[in-house]
């Protein structure tokens, strides 16, 4: 899985964007909210499952337990974490860039087909 | 209030407790198919039922399990009871909407967990269903075949056939839901393909 990275979940994307700086499970879901403008609400059971993942693959690791208030578990990014992210911020911007650049030079001369070739169905 | 209920399948389940608590009833506990209810205001509550990934050592499954229940009271939830692997949670409808999974990813890996359990619990059933058969054949196949004796009239005949009649009903149902939970996989396994 990590040479060849495979494409992130946004659950996944959104947690390591939020680590940065120290967080716990509710900050992230209320950074995610606030990201993408409360379109992405992450699920407890969601966060919690991609967060046990990270931790597995040192993507992220815990930064400090709160003994007293039993909820303030908090996590950062670790440099494998950081350059994952990196990498899939590029592969995005990639995406990004040549659907815009691809998109601006067609569309002008754009045909679209009949669909009787079923090739251009919106599903 | 109590009320008795088999459910196998969780959706359905969460959508009763949600439809009795827009009638005024909160549910509050849960044993062997017995639903506790008190009276709540009307859709006070939205409910979910969850089967968390709690594995590893049997010492740390409590601690863990724990662990999980804190995580997700942090997000605003409140924790009801739990029975057996799963956990009852809801939340407050005013508090916003109150779903634990929500992307494909985490909706299958929670299938795959609720299908091993009914798959190791059928597998189960159907080795105690094939035993009992063959105990139920060694006793009572000389008296059917060859004295023609009614089944009924057996001593603990009734007893044998309703016995058999529920192993092979639960291992049914437990199969069957097995089949279902694999449709419901597949079917979020295209979803996460995307478009093509």
């Amino acid at each position: 899985m990590a040479e060849k990275q495979a494409a992130m979940t946004e659950a996944v994307y959104y947690i390591l964007l939020s680590l940065q700086t120290p967080n716990h499970g509710y900050g992230i879901i209320q950074n995610t909210l606030e990201l993408t403008k409360g379109r992405l609400e992450l699920g407890a059971g969601t966060l919690y499952g991609a967060i046990n993942t990270l931790l597995d693959r040192q993507w992220i690791r815990l930064y400090s337990e709160d003994k007293k208030s039993r909820k303030k578990k908090q996590y950062i990014l670790t440099k494998q974490g950081l350059a994952a992210l990196q990498r899939e911020v590029r592969r995005l911007e990639e995406l990004v860039e040549n659907g815009k650049h691809m998109l601006s030079v067609d569309s002008v001369e754009l045909e679209i087909p009949t669909g009787e070739d079923g090739c251009f169905q919106m599903t | 209030m109590r009320k008795f209920r088999l459910y196998f399948d969780k959706e359905k389940e969460e959508a009763w407790l949600n439809e009795m608590c827009s009638q005024g009833w909160a549910m509050t506990g849960f044993f062997l198919g017995m639903y506790t209810f008190v009276p709540c205001e009307f859709g006070k509550y939205t409910y979910q039922v969850d089967m968390p990934p709690i594995s590893g050592k049997l010492y740390m499954r409590d601690k863990k399990k724990r662990e999980y229940i804190e995580f997700v009271e942090s997000t605003g939830a409140e924790y009801v009871c739990s029975w057996g692997l799963w956990l009852f949670f809801r939340k407050e409808a005013v508090k916003g909407e109150f779903k634990l999974y929500t992307d494909s990813e985490s909706q299958i890996r929670l299938y795959q967990r609720v299908r091993l359990m009914f798959l190791l619990i059928g597998l189960y059933d159907l080795w105690v269903c094939m035993f009992n058969t063959l105990n139920f054949w060694n006793y009572a196949g000389d008296y059917l075949l060859v004295r023609h004796e009614k089944l009924l009239d057996l001593d603990g005949g009734l007893i044998l056939v309703f016995g058999l009649a529920v192993v092979y009903l639960m291992t049914s149902v437990m199969l069957g839901m097995v089949a279902r939970l694999t449709i419901k996989i597949r079917r979020l396994k295209g979803r996460t393909r995307g478009f093509f």
